[in-house]
């Protein structure tokens, strides 16, 4: 379905940002409407029933949930120009904006002082990454394939059998649980985690849940 | 006049030490002039190959120097194999590898196995001088390559990631061994197990990584760095 042209839709948790973004794209070429959307849960909704030219959503206060909606947005980007604001200087939100195809990823308070002509540029085909932010991305990266890198070699060594154990961890079972779930021996339980402790290079199954969930072997829920 | 010895007089830093590793005489030598003639860095060596490459760093004094490492380095110790064994017997050296107009796959690559950075030949002396700069203090290095790539990169990478998951570290073992061109029946008797048993782990293999044939396996498996494919001695 083409996108709206003549829509806008923005979000920022903080009234006064709100205000700002709001008047901004009403100022670009051909928007007649504004849609502000305050509550983040409705973002993807909202752009996705209203197919408007562009999306300017300020992150803030950005944490983990940013990186969800970062991953979503990817699958709307083909037809909506994204932009992104935050005043977090932080390379994994970074590198998944970047990695997601937005249009722009910005840096508050500084690219509110010349949003328009940003944003104009960017509807024109620009991608605009504020250099801190692609800096930080950068970074991200180095320890994005380190962690690769850690975590492959670690699987190779770990049998899997010590995955399952290892898996159910993350879920939070008991030593008792997991046996039970295995059907094989609480002993044989705590061998298999011995010699994982050893394979993670850790001691407890505390740091064997971390260590492991860090370079990507494990998901925690 | 007297001079007191602390007396304004700037201790003298020590020129960050680079290791040049590349196949190319001409590549060598220029950008050997080129760091040279900078005042914070000098050229350590210049070897041609991996294994001069690592004798080279054994006899290197000091606690870090920034290698710089040719993608155009090809052979059975190629480029990834290089930078892996550096990252592993010299590990506080920084490594930065030197390509042409590479793409995300290949930056991606020299990034999994270990190099703390990727400088593109293409780049302006100034900012390829910055690069190694960079590597020296610790940081990643991306120069070059369009701001997009980021993302394409970090994307191979995970993929790259996500096929070693899927083969066991014995069915890497019979695939490394199967991309030397040997038989069902060499690798058994290279590796000490039945033929039979061979087969059935090439089987495996090529269900995993979904192929028909095995030289299809070597070429996927290859293309993401689970083995490295050279041509024997």
């Amino acid at each position: 379905m083409a996108s709206d042209r003549t829509t806008a839709v923005v979000s920022s948790r903080f009234a006064v940002i709100e205000g700002v973004l709001r008047l901004t794209t009403a100022s670009l070429p051909g928007i007649e409407h504004v849609h502000p959307v305050r509550d983040r849960e409705r973002v993807i909704d909202e752009v996705e029933e209203r197919h408007p030219q562009i999306a300017v959503l300020d992150l803030d206060p950005s944490g983990p949930d940013s990186i969800v909606l970062i991953r979503k947005l990817s699958g709307l980007v083909d037809d909506v120009v994204v932009v992104l604001l935050t005043d977090r200087v932080d390379g994994a939100i970074a590198l998944e904006a970047m990695r997601s195809g937005v249009r722009g990823l910005l840096l508050k308070p500084e690219a509110l002082r010349d949003l328009a002509p940003t944003l104009r540029r960017v509807i024109a085909g620009e991608r605009v990454i504020d250099p801190a932010l692609e800096g930080s991305a950068v970074a991200m990266l180095g320890r994005f394939a380190r962690q690769a890198r850690e975590g492959s070699q670690i699987e190779a060594t770990i049998s899997p059998r010590e995955m399952d154990i290892l898996r159910l961890m993350g879920d939070g079972l008991t030593m008792r649980q997991i046996a039970r779930r295995l059907d094989i021996s609480a002993r044989t339980v705590e061998t298999h985690a011995t010699k994982l402790y050893r394979k993670l290079e850790v001691r407890t199954r505390v740091q064997a849940v971390a260590k492991a969930a860090s370079i990507g072997l494990i998901e925690l829920t | 006049m007297s001079r007191s010895a602390t007396a304004g007089v700037a201790p003298v830093r020590r020129r960050l030490g680079v290791v040049l590793v590349d196949p190319l005489p001409v590549v060598r030598a220029g950008l050997a002039l080129l760091i040279d003639g900078s005042d914070d860095l000098e050229v350590l060596s210049e070897p041609s190959d991996a294994d001069t490459a690592l004798a080279s760093l054994g006899r290197v004094r000091r606690t870090r120097v920034v290698v710089l490492v040719g993608l155009a380095l090809s052979g059975t110790r190629d480029a990834p194999w290089l930078i892996r064994t550096i990252r592993e017997r010299f590990p506080a050296h920084a490594v930065l590898a030197l390509g042409a107009d590479a793409d995300a796959t290949t930056i991606s690559h020299a990034l999994f196995v270990g190099a703390d950075g990727f400088v593109d030949k293409n780049v302006a002396p100034p900012a390829f001088l910055d690069a190694i700069r960079q590597a020296g203090d610790h940081k990643t290095v991306l120069v070059g390559p369009p701001m997009e790539t980021v993302g394409d990169i970090a994307t191979e990478i995970e993929r790259r990631r996500e096929m070693g998951l899927r083969l066991t570290e014995r069915e890497r073992e019979v695939l490394t061994v199967a991309a030397e061109g040997l038989t069902a029946r060499q690798i058994a008797g290279r590796l000490g197990v039945r033929e039979r048993t061979i087969t059935t782990h090439l089987g495996r293999i090529y269900g995993k990584l979904g192929v028909g044939t095995r030289l299809a396996a070597i070429r996927v498996a290859a293309r993401s760095g689970l083995v490295t494919v050279g041509t024997p001695e």
